[in-house]
């Protein structure tokens, strides 16, 4: 899994490149843990360069969703394509994550 | 004294690390054996028979062996350490071999040793060569008693998840109910449970919590618990979904760790099922008259664990005669964003009983389009066939 850090102001927005699956989705929830001590107000995932997300990988979203809201950091999900937003509307979880296409 | 500098070389403990190295050698010099014992304690062996047989008979953390002699046969002897048990397949062996025998050295590598030992002995560089070769087969023994006991743990949580499955189903005149695990030996979060809690409603769960640990099978085993309390009493699914979410959060909070379920009540006499899901895949219904899938539009809401601020729905439904439900914890995997595998497969089987369909579904080869993940964890799947119309007594 690739991750791209780009700060601008007060948003860090990260493109995820390669798949969200169990065996790599440990290091987005890292980078975005340690990313806590820069402090931004908003962090944004994009996922136009993923192309698919199973369960480990939506569990780490939602639990990097829990620990940002804990700290007052708006959490953004943004460009997932057709296949991974389906995950998202199989699992309902597209109503949980602020998930836009731009 | 001040200024002096003492210069501490750490030695070896041999009585410590308890090394133990067999040396099949002519050595006449000692040279070699004496290098040896710096780091650990020799075993001369007096011939390749003698050799072989404490091999397999004692504990040894290396075989020393001097090539170049016309008494050892060093090629034919690797082959026989390394033959004859699994625990010498990686036994560490080091060839003495002079220098100049370039020859040698390689047919000594060809046949599989580990590394060789420079003839003339050169001590400090044979004592740190042959330190890091006994240091290294103390990690991999050590790796490979890790990878033991998890393999055991995990093992033994797979058991314990079958621990959790209903023991049989409900026998219902007019129903069949088939549960069916495609088993790889490994856990993985998913469990079904089906039980009649009154005359008018039939319990239908599946779960599947995230992860493969210990962790998982007790969220899994919590949430059959809980699943059974409240379901005994709850009016309705959506109300059941509700308190069972509050549970997860009051537990477990919300560390991303959810547990998706699909959870429906089946009033058998008027095949009335009303049911939901909470971040589960929606089943599929497979009409008998149209032999197509029908469309459910089940309502639901996110998985259990995951927010506080979620409503939960239920849908209703009649099922007809004929007509199945089949549910399947396959979610998310690749076939599932595969359109039409499952479908098909299901199409197959329709005019197998859903004991049947149920197996062939979760043992089948996985289909064209599933992906490599399809094969590689554990998948349920539960067939529910209204078979044909029996009033079912009520008690």
């Amino acid at each position: 899994l690739e991750l791209i850090l780009d700060g601008k102001d007060e948003t860090l927005t990260i493109r995820i490149i390669g798949e969200l699956v169990a065996t790599t989705c440990a290091s987005l929830r890292e980078v975005v843990t340690d990313s806590i001590t820069r402090k931004p107000k908003r962090i944004v995932l994009d996922m136009s360069g993923v192309p698919f997300v199973d369960t480990s990988g939506l569990g780490v979203l939602v639990g990097l969703r829990a620990t940002l809201k804990t700290n007052k950091i708006d959490l953004e999900v943004v460009n997932p394509s057709e296949r991974v937003v389906n995950v998202f509307r199989l699992t309902k979880l597209d109503g949980v994550f602020g998930i836009s296409s731009g | 004294m001040p200024g002096d500098v003492e210069r501490v070389v750490p030695m070896a403990n041999k009585g410590e690390r308890g090394w133990r190295v067999l040396v099949l050698s002519a050595d006449r010099s000692g040279d070699l054996s004496a290098t040896i014992s710096l780091v650990a304690e020799v075993f001369p062996t007096i011939n390749e028979d003698d050799l072989l047989g404490r091999v397999h008979r004692e504990r040894v953390d290396a075989v020393v062996l001097e090539a170049g002699s016309p008494l050892i046969d060093v090629v034919s002897l690797i082959h026989d350490i390394r033959a004859r048990q699994k625990s010498t397949r990686f036994l560490p062996i080091l060839v003495a071999v002079d220098r100049s025998e370039v020859l040698l050295r390689e047919q000594a590598f060809m046949a599989g040793a580990t590394d060789v030992i420079d003839l003339p002995i050169e001590a400090i560089e044979t004592k740190a060569r042959l330190e890091q070769i006994l240091r290294s087969r103390s990690w991999h023994a050590q790796l490979a008693e890790s990878d033991a006991t998890l393999e055991r743990e995990r093992r033994e949580t797979a058991a314990a998840r079958h621990e959790l499955m209903p023991r049989e189903m409900p026998q219902l005149p007019g129903w069949e109910f088939a549960a069916r695990i495609r088993n790889l030996g490994r856990f993985t979060g998913d469990s079904y449970d089906v039980y009649r809690v009154s005359p008018n409603r039939v319990v239908i769960s599946v779960a599947d919590a995230l992860g493969s640990d210990v962790v998982s099978l007790i969220r899994l085993a919590m949430v059959r618990g809980w699943v059974r309390a409240v379901c005994g009493r709850a009016g309705t699914v959506a109300e059941a979904m509700e308190e069972l979410n509050a549970l997860m959060l009051d537990t477990f909070g919300d560390d991303g760790r959810f547990v998706t379920l699909y959870l429906g009540f089946l009033d058998p006499a008027t095949a009335r099922l009303v049911h939901g899901c909470a971040g589960f895949i929606e089943p599929v219904l497979w009409g008998e008259s149209t032999s197509s899938q029908l469309t459910l539009g089940l309502e639901g809401g996110p998985p259990l664990g995951v927010s506080s601020e979620v409503v939960y729905r239920e849908s209703e439904l009649v099922l007809d005669v004929g007509s199945r439900l089949i549910l399947g914890t396959h979610a998310l995997q690749r076939e599932h964003v595969a359109p039409g595998s499952l479908a098909e497969r299901i199409a197959a089987g329709s005019r197998l009983s859903a004991t049947r369909m149920a197996e062939q579904l979760a043992t089948g080869e996985p289909h064209p389009g599933e992906g490599s993940s399809a094969s590689t964890r554990d998948v349920t799947f539960i067939v529910i066939q209204r078979r044909r119309e029996v009033p079912v007594e009520p008690g």
